[in-house]
């Protein structure tokens, strides 16, 4: 299973995805890191085993699952709601109680 | 040509936020109009260092919703929760909490009254995101409250085939959340999101781009919106059998009643869901326990229901009501019990039951049913209570104010949103009391001397046309002449 | 001073022994360490925030406890420094990151509170790679930590600030996390013991994430007995966090009760691994003389797809970054800088906000679980991950620990691997393993190469079995294979 090369293009989509800003010349170097970085993965691709078993995200899993849900009560301690002039003071920028950012031009998700 | 016309095919997304005290993640409470960013914390805004755990609330209540719809609860053994990434403002974390590819709910159905069996394919539960708004001046502001509040995305296949079965499969949607106490499903507080996938599909295959439809925020907006979006879709463009058709999001303009182009996936999304890290796998197991609840709990809802038919159906004899009255407003109580109270306050006030059951369901299903569409069709936006409506039919029983004035001045304008003494309303307009013997006939009179050609037909015998002189006196008297006066007075001046 | 030792030379038992007897008093104590911090640090570099105020006022509030005859807490006035991707209240939690610039922790990490609770001071909060994310702790904005060993040489990383604060005697006790090998390369480079406990036995919360599958919280400090006291106190299930598991928190005496009956297996791949320097190899050695001497039963064992593990690791632990640092967008909390429209303030932000590793890693993450390579990358490195926590499910019917080097080098010159990310990477591949199994490994010393620089010995245990490595470290740090001098200054 061939895949494409890893260019200097490809560093910019992916970097437009993950909100990275690139400066001019910033992405033949990482590009070129890219390379080296994914041709040192690629090793995994020789492990055929992996085909027959399931991913793992969860190394150790709780032996009660239904034990870890929250009940819907109130909160409190720790989970209690932040007073309002917190998340306003800790805001870069609000109108009032509303926090302010740039217009969202049309742009969907 | 082909004289066969296009099928419409319709599947609907429908977002229903579920009945909790608390958020899907956080502890936060959810309500409705605080104070922006009052409920927020750590977790919901998103701050480093904060995890989520899933609320037992929102599970049970999803998982209630499921059954309602006839689902499978975790058909493919456990449960997974997904990040599904973007970056917008009011997506505090960067991604929302989702479900991928191992949702909570599968394969259920709702029947619609012609038998048409509307699949099912997902129920999944996922958390909302906050509330932005656009200012003028070239900024967004944004209120975190709603963030992390539970929704079920609830997924059709493209069964729906008219603008009318979509809306019919809503009303039931939403007739079997409640029923659930899954979630009370207001639109007017955007607890029931509709977005309809709508698209044209010929004999041979080919077919119209699909236009996912958003912003309906009412019964009405879905059905028109759709009716709409099929009569535009039929100028094509077709795309031929296989083809996978372009996609395209439409918002809806409820005042110009169209639908206004939003913008056209070109690529799909990378989204970039991968199983959340932070929450646990729910195998089936464990999901048992909540499963057997729901099932009892269903169960008991649909005991009460029936009995409370039952009540309905006694209750409808007693009035007099037609059986499809009767059926909207004690069985499916459509106006959620204000029917009822309004009768019991009408009864308590000396009104005969076969006379007030009659006239009452008559406005809540004519003119307050239409007033409160026109609003979301929320009948929590009706303020007028239950001894305003028995007083205004008072009013209409002694003769004080005509039918016709109750129901275009008091039930059509803005008194059904105020509420407040009937009689001290229509007195501010002047509808007040019924007309005087003399107003009644100084207005036939002047009808009489203003329309000689239609007095001279009817002299010649043609008496039909005084119904056209009825009328016109009517008018000029806005509603408040009792038309037995109208017409006595009439025979004698002819 | 009394019975011998400075107090920057006890360990933290030792230390709180003595201010719950009175000897000491924990006002005493905690000057004593702001003393040494304000003197030493600024060579070290260890701390990015000394909150003397706030550890004079908990050392006071002990203190106050005591005089009223309260009983004296586990940690009673016990000074603890604590790794800045950890939210302190009140204090700026930076990652050693801009992108944080501003941001006060509205409350504490769980770990902390129960610290505070068992009565330890607070002293600061120390440097780190930027979201922990390195191996030598160059990569932080606020510039580099510097081994007390040797300050030419980094003291790894990325926990680098919380092991060079206990090597430099700023703190008998600090706590680090640990995605890859972050607090026992750390401990092996400064001659100290690091503990990454099994995933879910410490909660998470108030840990700013970095791989959130393979994060965990633990201690650093001298002995295995400190550790063992340190996790009884930290660990534990936690309502903040769905991943903590409903365990009691283990007993301190952890560490104790000996070799005897115990069956133990040198990692053939991780002594024979490329890249292992001659002096690591024979410190190692040396140190399973000592556990064979000690009534041990050693064999040799295989991991097969050991190799494997810095490039599973690569692709999980930058996938979930590229998405655990999508948060840090300028709107909420944090640096905000302003651009032409939205998308413009995203990037501005990220982009001054952020420093290269970090951005490097978001990138190769967000690759990683793109739309065509997700398959091919990602979930690949989630199968190959199985195997290899079934390689060690294995290696455990056999054997009750697996034991090797902790990192292959000893502490490298600042600078010599920051331009070859890929270098760096492999500085952790012995420890990345027990991060994909979620099973508790501890880094002991266990010698020096001919310049005096210290190598790790890792014990890596069975999920939960947190008891059985720290017994097998114990052996090895009683058998005090590193020689304890360090420069002068440190003394």
């Amino acid at each position: 299973m061939p895949l494409p090369p890893h260019g200097p293009d490809e560093v910019r989509r992916i970097a437009a995805l993950a909100r990275i800003r690139l400066a001019p010349g910033e992405a033949e170097p990482l590009a070129r890191d890219f390379g080296r970085i994914l041709g040192y993965v690629d090793r995994l691709r020789a492990r055929d085993e992996a085909d027959a078993v399931e991913p793992l995200v969860h190394a150790v899993p709780p032996a009660e699952p239904a034990s870890t849900l929250r009940p819907d009560g109130p909160a409190v301690g720790p989970a209690a709601p932040l007073p309002l002039a917190q998340v306003i003071a800790a805001a870069p920028d609000h109108d009032g109680r509303l926090l302010r950012v740039p217009r969202v031009l049309e742009e969907g998700r | 040509m082909s004289a066969r016309p296009p099928r419409l095919v319709v599947g609907v997304e429908v977002h229903v936020q579920l009945a909790t005290r608390t958020k899907a993640f956080c502890a936060c409470p959810v309500e409705f109009g605080a104070e922006p960013n009052a409920l927020c914390c750590p977790v919901c805004l998103g701050h480093p260092g904060a995890l989520p755990t899933l609320n037992r609330g929102a599970l049970a209540a999803a998982v209630r919703a499921g059954l309602a719809l006839g689902c499978a609860v975790a058909p493919r053994g456990a449960v997974r929760w997904d990040r599904k990434n973007y970056f917008y403002p009011d997506l505090p974390k960067g991604y929302q909490i989702t479900q991928y590819d191992h949702p909570l709910c599968e394969n259920g159905a709702l029947a619609l009254s012609d038998g048409t069996r509307v699949r099912i394919r997902r129920a999944h539960l996922e958390e909302d995101t906050g509330k932005s708004s656009h200012a003028g001046d070239g900024e967004t502001l944004v209120d975190f409250n709603r963030c992390g509040v539970p929704l079920l995305e609830i997924v059709t296949e493209p069964d729906l085939g008219s603008a009318a079965a979509v809306e019919e499969y809503l009303r039931l949607l939403r007739d079997r959340m409640i029923l659930a106490g899954a979630s009370s499903c207001s639109m007017e507080k955007g607890e029931m999101r509709c977005e309809p996938n709508v698209s044209l599909v010929r004999g041979d295959g080919s077919s119209t781009g699909i236009s996912e439809l958003k912003n309906l925020n009412s019964f009405a907006a879905v059905r028109a919106a759709v009716a709409f979006e099929a009569k535009r879709l039929e100028e094509g463009p077709w795309h031929p059998a296989g083809a996978a058709p372009p996609r395209t999001t439409y918002g809806w303009d409820d005042a110009g009643g169209r639908t206004i182009l939003q913008r056209t996936k070109e690529t799909a999304a990378d989204y970039r869901y991968f199983p959340e890290p932070d929450l646990p796998d729910l195998p089936a197991e464990a999901l048992a326990g909540f499963v057997a609840e729901g099932r009892a709990a269903l169960a008991a809802a649909d005991a009460d229901r029936s009995a409370a038919a039952g009540r309905a159906r006694a209750e409808a004899v007693r009035l007099g009501l037609a059986a499809d009255q009767a059926d909207l407003l004690l069985v499916r109580d459509l106006t959620g019990g204000r029917f009822a109270a309004a009768l019991a306050a009408a009864e308590g006030a000396g009104a005969p039951a076969a006379e007030a059951g009659p006239a009452l369901a008559g406005w809540f299903l004519g003119p307050l049913a239409g007033w409160v569409n026109g609003r979301g069709g929320d009948w929590a936006a009706l303020r007028a209570s239950a001894g305003d409506l028995a007083a205004a039919l008072g009013l209409q029983r002694t003769g004080k104010a005509t039918a016709q004035v109750v129901k275009e001045h008091l039930l059509a304008g803005e008194w059904p949103g105020t509420g407040g003494d009937p009689a001290a309303f229509l007195a501010g307009r002047g509808l007040l009391g019924g007309a005087g013997e003399e107003a009644v006939r100084a207005a036939c009179a002047e009808v009489v001397a203003a329309n000689p050609d239609v007095v001279a037909k009817i002299r010649a015998g043609k008496t039909a046309a005084r119904g056209a002189l009825v009328g016109q006196v009517m008018k000029r008297m806005r509603g408040t002449a009792d038309p037995g006066a109208v017409n006595r007075i009439l025979d004698g001046l002819l | 001073m009394a019975g011998g030792l400075p107090l920057h030379a006890l360990p933290a038992a030792a230390l709180r022994d003595r201010i719950a007897s009175r000897e000491v008093s924990a006002e005493e104590a905690a000057r004593h360490f702001l003393d040494r911090i304000a003197r030493l640090d600024g060579g070290i570099g260890a701390f990015l925030r000394v909150d003397a105020e706030g550890a004079l006022r908990s050392a006071r509030a002990s203190d106050a406890r005591l005089d009223a005859g309260g009983a004296p807490r586990p940690l009673e006035g016990v000074p603890v420094a604590v790794k800045d991707n950890l939210n302190v209240e009140g204090l700026p939690t930076t990652c050693a990151s801009r992108i944080l610039e501003g941001f006060v922790a509205p409350r504490d990490a769980t770990a902390v509170a129960r610290l505070r609770a068992a009565g330890a001071v607070i002293l600061g909060k120390t440097n780190l790679d930027e979201f922990a994310m390195g191996s030598s702790t160059e990569n932080s904005a606020f510039g580099p930590t510097r081994n007390p060993r040797d300050p030419s040489r980094v003291p790894g990383g990325s926990s680098g600030g919380s092991a060079a604060a206990v090597a430099a005697g700023f703190a008998p006790l600090a706590l680090g996390s640990d995605t890859g090998g972050s607090i026992r390369q750390p401990a092996a480079l400064c001659g100290i013991l690091g503990l990454k406990p099994t995933y879910g036995r410490v909660s998470r919360s108030g840990l700013v994430a970095f791989g959130s599958s393979l994060d965990q919280v633990g201690p650093l400090c001298r002995t295995a007995a400190d550790a063992a006291l340190a996790l009884s106190v930290i660990a534990g299930r936690d309502p903040m966090d769905a991943t903590s598991l409903a365990l009691e928190a283990p007993a301190a005496s952890l560490a104790e009760g000996g070799l005897r009956g115990m069956r133990v297996g040198v990692v053939k791949e991780h002594l024979e691994g490329e890249g292992l320097e001659p002096a690591v190899k024979a410190a190692v050695e040396a140190a399973v003389g000592v556990l064979r001497a000690g009534g041990a039963e050693v064999r040799e064992v295989s991991l097969p797809r050991s190799g494997d593990g810095i490039a599973v690791y690569y692709l999980v632990a930058t996938s979930e970054a590229s998405s655990n640092l999508a948060r840090f967008d300028g709107v909420r909390y944090g640096l905000r800088v302003e651009g032409r429209d939205l998308a413009g303030m995203y990037e501005e932000t990220r982009d001054r906000g952020f420093g290269t590793e970090v951005k490097r890693r978001i990138l190769l993450g967000t690759f990683a679980l793109s739309a065509g390579y997700a398959d091919a990358y990602y979930q690949r490195a989630l199968r190959v991950r199985r195997l290899i926590a079934d390689d060690l499910d294995r290696a455990f019917r056999e054997v009750d620990v697996l034991v090797g080097p902790t990192a292959p080098t000893v502490a490298f010159p600042l600078g010599e691997k920051i331009e070859d990310p890929l270098a760096m990477y492999l500085c952790d591949v012995f420890a990345v393993t027990a991060n994909l199994a979620g099973i508790p490994a501890v880094s002991v010393p266990c010698g020096a190469d001919p310049a005096g620089l210290p190598a790790g010995f890792q014990v890596m245990a069975p999920a939960l079995r947190e008891d059985a490595a720290l017994r097998a470290a114990a052996a090895v740090e009683a058998a005090g294979l590193l020689p304890a001098a360090l420069p002068g200054a440190f003394a």
